[in-house]
């Protein structure tokens, strides 16, 4: 008690602006907030083409005002409904497969007493996050090829079935896009839990074992509530961006065949905007996103506030 | 001290994030300079380009920017090429649709579309070209007889199209004649009908069941064998010409037999179930590998395709031009398939109306028109290409290496004139037996001969079934609006899911109707607005609407 007192006493101190202490660590945040800046904060003013008929060569100020026409389109298209559906469906199937796994796999990974082992599992879990998804994707064409993939020539010459074209039927597509989430990215963000796994003071399992306590309840009185702050952090992060969903992955997987259940937001918009070179009505669909994934986020944050006593904010 | 560094190190590198972020590439007027003699001579105007390969076969290590051809041209023309976007041929749309988006258009647009050119033209993108025509010599000396056929919707001139070729016709095919060779075939039984054609392909099947007789890409073909051969246009998912007018190919009356075909061959293992997620490496893949019996192509490709297959390392493969095996049915209209010479064709170059070095892109321009650089895109460089022997020019042909010492990707730059003349045609076709030659070190003149004989006589015989039918002009004289063009994408990518799932039997016919029926009547304006235009886009050709 009397060290947070000290502490306590010692950040009072600190407290305060003091230019010749302060301005080079505050100097350090420049490059980052400009980036932010220029990238982010001066491109809201392009959030205007959502309200026009914008023509790239007559810019924003010479195009056509056309008020909330491009929203109405949108709304009442639709394939725009098809592809907000599958959006939501595909990313709450990734928080109920997807987000637990990382979590099981750190704290299997903490038990672990080799420590060259520990390292050596790690390492090759988090290797997938580092491939491009375009290479990714060529994996996971390869492996599902009805022709030549080891999965067919498994199911053809071991099974004697017939080979699966797994891609381009719609009740395959979803798992296989779970799975090439979950493959990608775990290894990393297990990474996020076994760091705040090592914060746990080891102290606290000592005492539990004195006081008789197993494996399980450590884990379940001990180590769950020391993820509890990192967990929020990333589910807050990860229901943000519900109508949101990775582009490259969807698009470099996907066909016509599976639109019905593949077809997302950003899949859509690509080919609206790209193809279709209809930039306003991109706008209106990316405005909208980022309006409900705003709310999102703010929604979550204060539902985890309720729950868990704890928020991002 | 070491805080005012990293303060001045931190402020410095903001400042570079925010400068680089904010760099435009635009090209600028040439000053003066002085050469050895004293005279002042006009430094070259900087001048950046956007241009497409038209699907040319381009060698790995080939610079775009700085090349023999292109630097004879702009020095000709005295420009300097500071920058050439040339996208890959599958992605010119999004390359295309990205650099109009970010309003920094290149000073010269070289591209495959005049209806796209046009409706940017519209839009104030591209310059009005009817002026820079009548004022230019050599601009009005190629196109006089083509100012109707070149205007956009209001009478405007935005962009020039290649001029007309002897040897072009788009849809076309070849197929493998070795491999009907193999299977017993001579020359007298070569498929005529699509069943032949079909019973070739099973017996191919029987043969090596590991061959993959047909295949397709990702979204189909461009012209789809099995559809063609029913008179439905394309990949059968848009629109086309019907007995003189515009139809969706979902209200050809064959499109369910077309269907059914493609089932019949899916199910058969004659066509690649693959096709609806093959991307072009395993297109390719399977095309040198699988013995794939028929490929779609324009035909001077068709004529010469036998070369890429040599350097392929598949020395047997002979290519030959095919001729649309028609289904015998009143119903087929042979005049949307097949199609005559156009007065102009589809490559087109523009120039930006932003441009600021604008008299130096009309240069340029008149450049890539002038009888110099047609010997250049066609005979390549004298003395390296091409030798002249009592007064006429004779390519030299090497040994084999892939390039024929023609002045590599010299094709690339036949912007307006086009690309599958009679004569070029028939220069690649001597380079392709060339090929041939050195890959088979065994065959001998008489075989080659016989190979050669076999390919002009079907080669002539396409030209000649081609130019007897009226030229086709809804994808090539018809701009629709901007709106209804955005929508006529969609719908396209709509109508492929439906015939892809027919055509595997995902969806029974009669569940095709029900989705045919909302599709049609969903774009309906689209083929309302298509019929609007067809007769303004007929007269362009001496054809009348309906008939």
């Amino acid at each position: 008690m009397a060290r947070k007192n000290d502490i306590l006493i010692e950040l009072n101190e600190k407290r305060g602006f003091k230019k010749s202490r302060d301005l080079p660590i505050y100097m350090l945040l420049l490059p980052g907030m400009l980036l932010l800046f220029v990238f982010h904060y001066i491109p809201l003013f392009g959030v205007a083409i959502a309200f026009q008929n914008f023509i790239p060569f007559k810019g924003v100020l010479g195009s056509q005002w056309v008020g909330l026409k491009n929203f109405e389109y949108f709304l009442k298209d639709q394939n725009f409904w098809r592809v907000m559906k599958n959006t939501l469906e595909i990313n709450l199937l990734e928080i109920v497969f997807g987000f637990p796994f990382p979590i099981i796999f750190a704290l299997l990974l903490n038990e672990l007493w080799s420590s060259k082992f520990k390292k050596t599992v790690q390492t090759i879990s988090y290797l997938p996050h580092f491939i491009s998804w375009v290479i990714a994707a060529g994996i996971f064409r390869s492996i599902l090829s009805p022709s030549s993939g080891i999965i067919n020539v498994f199911l053809k010459n071991v099974l004697g079935m017939q080979p699966i074209h797994f891609l381009s039927i719609a009740g395959y597509f979803r798992p296989i896009l779970i799975i090439a989430g979950i493959w990608k990215g775990f290894g990393m963000n297990a990474v996020y839990y076994l760091a705040a796994l090592s914060s746990i003071d080891a102290q606290l399992y000592e005492a539990a074992k004195i006081d008789g306590a197993g494996k399980w309840r450590q884990t379940w009185h001990i180590t769950l509530p020391g993820l509890k702050n990192i967990t929020i952090v990333l589910l807050v992060l990860q229901v943000g961006s519900l109508v949101t969903i990775g582009f490259e992955r969807i698009f470099l997987l996907y066909n016509p065949l599976v639109y019905e259940v593949g077809d997302v937001i950003s899949t859509y918009t690509y080919r609206l905007g790209i193809e279709q070179v209809r930039f306003s009505l991109t706008s209106a669909i990316g405005l909208t996103q980022s309006v409900v994934n705003f709310i999102l986020v703010y929604s979550t944050n204060r539902l985890a506030k309720a729950v868990a006593g704890w928020s991002l904010w | 001290m070491k805080r005012k560094i990293l303060m001045l190190v931190t402020l410095l590198l903001s400042i570079a994030m925010v400068f680089s972020a904010c760099v435009v590439q635009e090209g600028s007027k040439g000053g003066t300079d002085q050469n050895g003699t004293g005279d002042v001579v006009k430094a070259p105007d900087k001048l950046r380009i956007f241009y497409v390969t038209q699907g040319a076969t381009v060698p790995e290590d080939f610079d775009y920017q700085n090349n023999t051809i292109l630097n004879l041209i702009a020095k000709a023309a005295n420009v300097e090429i500071v920058e050439a976007i040339v996208p890959p041929w599958s992605d010119i749309v999004t390359k295309y649709n990205l650099m109009m988006s970010s309003g920094n258009i290149c000073d010269v647009v070289h591209y495959n579309g005049p209806q796209t050119i046009n409706n940017d033209g519209k839009n104030g993108a591209f310059l009005d070209l009817t002026s820079v025509i009548n004022n230019s010599a050599i601009i009005k000396e190629r196109y006089s007889n083509f100012l109707e056929q070149l205007k956009a919707e209001d009478g405007k001139i935005y962009a020039l199209r290649a001029l007309p070729a002897d040897g072009d016709i788009n849809m076309c095919f070849y197929f493998r004649w070795d491999v009907l060779q193999d299977l017993g075939y001579t020359e007298a039984t070569i498929p005529d009908t699509l069943d032949e054609w079909i019973e070739a392909m099973r017996k191919l099947k029987q043969k090596y069941p590991d061959a993959i007789p047909y295949t397709s890409m990702d979204n189909l073909h461009w012209s789809e064998f099995v559809f063609s051969c029913y008179g439905i246009t394309g990949r059968g998912t848009a629109w086309q010409e019907y007995f003189g007018k515009a139809i969706h190919s979902f209200e050809h009356p064959l499109i369910k037999d077309a269907l059914s075909t493609y089932k019949m061959m899916l199910d058969e293992g004659l066509m690649d179930p693959e096709f609806i997620t093959s991307k072009r490496a395993d297109f390719d893949a399977k095309r040198w590998n699988k013995k794939v019996l028929i490929n779609q192509q324009n035909l001077g490709a068709a004529m010469v395709f036998a070369s890429r297959y040599m350097s392929n390392n598949i020395p047997e493969a002979r290519t030959v031009p095919g001729i649309w095996p028609f289904v015998d049915d009143p119903r087929v209209d042979p005049a949307s398939i097949y199609e005559g010479i156009l007065p102009v064709g589809n490559s087109v170059v523009a120039i930006a109306s932003t441009s600021k070095v604008k008299d130096a892109a009309i240069r340029f321009v008149e450049e890539m028109l002038s009888e110099e650089t047609q010997t250049y895109i066609t005979w390549g460089i004298e003395g390296v290409d091409y030798e002249v022997v009592n007064g006429e020019k004779q390519q030299i042909l090497d040994d084999g290496s892939g390039t024929q010492n023609f002045t590599q990707a010299k094709s690339l730059y036949n912007w307006l004139f086009a690309v599958n003349t009679r004569m070029n045609i028939e220069k690649s076709f001597k380079a392709t037996l060339n090929a041939i030659k050195n890959a088979n070190p065994g065959i001998t003149q008489a075989e080659l001969d016989e190979y050669s004989r076999i390919s002009w006589k079907y080669f002539n015989k396409a030209l000649e079934i081609n130019n007897s039918y009226p030229t086709y002009v809804l994808n090539k004289f018809i701009t629709l609006n901007d709106d209804t063009a955005a929508r006529a994408t969609e719908a396209a990518n709509e109508a492929l899911i439906i015939v892809t799932k027919a055509m595997r039997g995902d969806i029974s016919l009669d569940e095709f109707d029900v989705q045919a029926a909302n599709f049609l009547e969903k774009y309906k304006f689209i083929t309302e607005e298509y019929n609007q235009k067809l007769p303004a886009a007929y007269k362009l050709v001496g054809r009348e609407y309906g008939k």
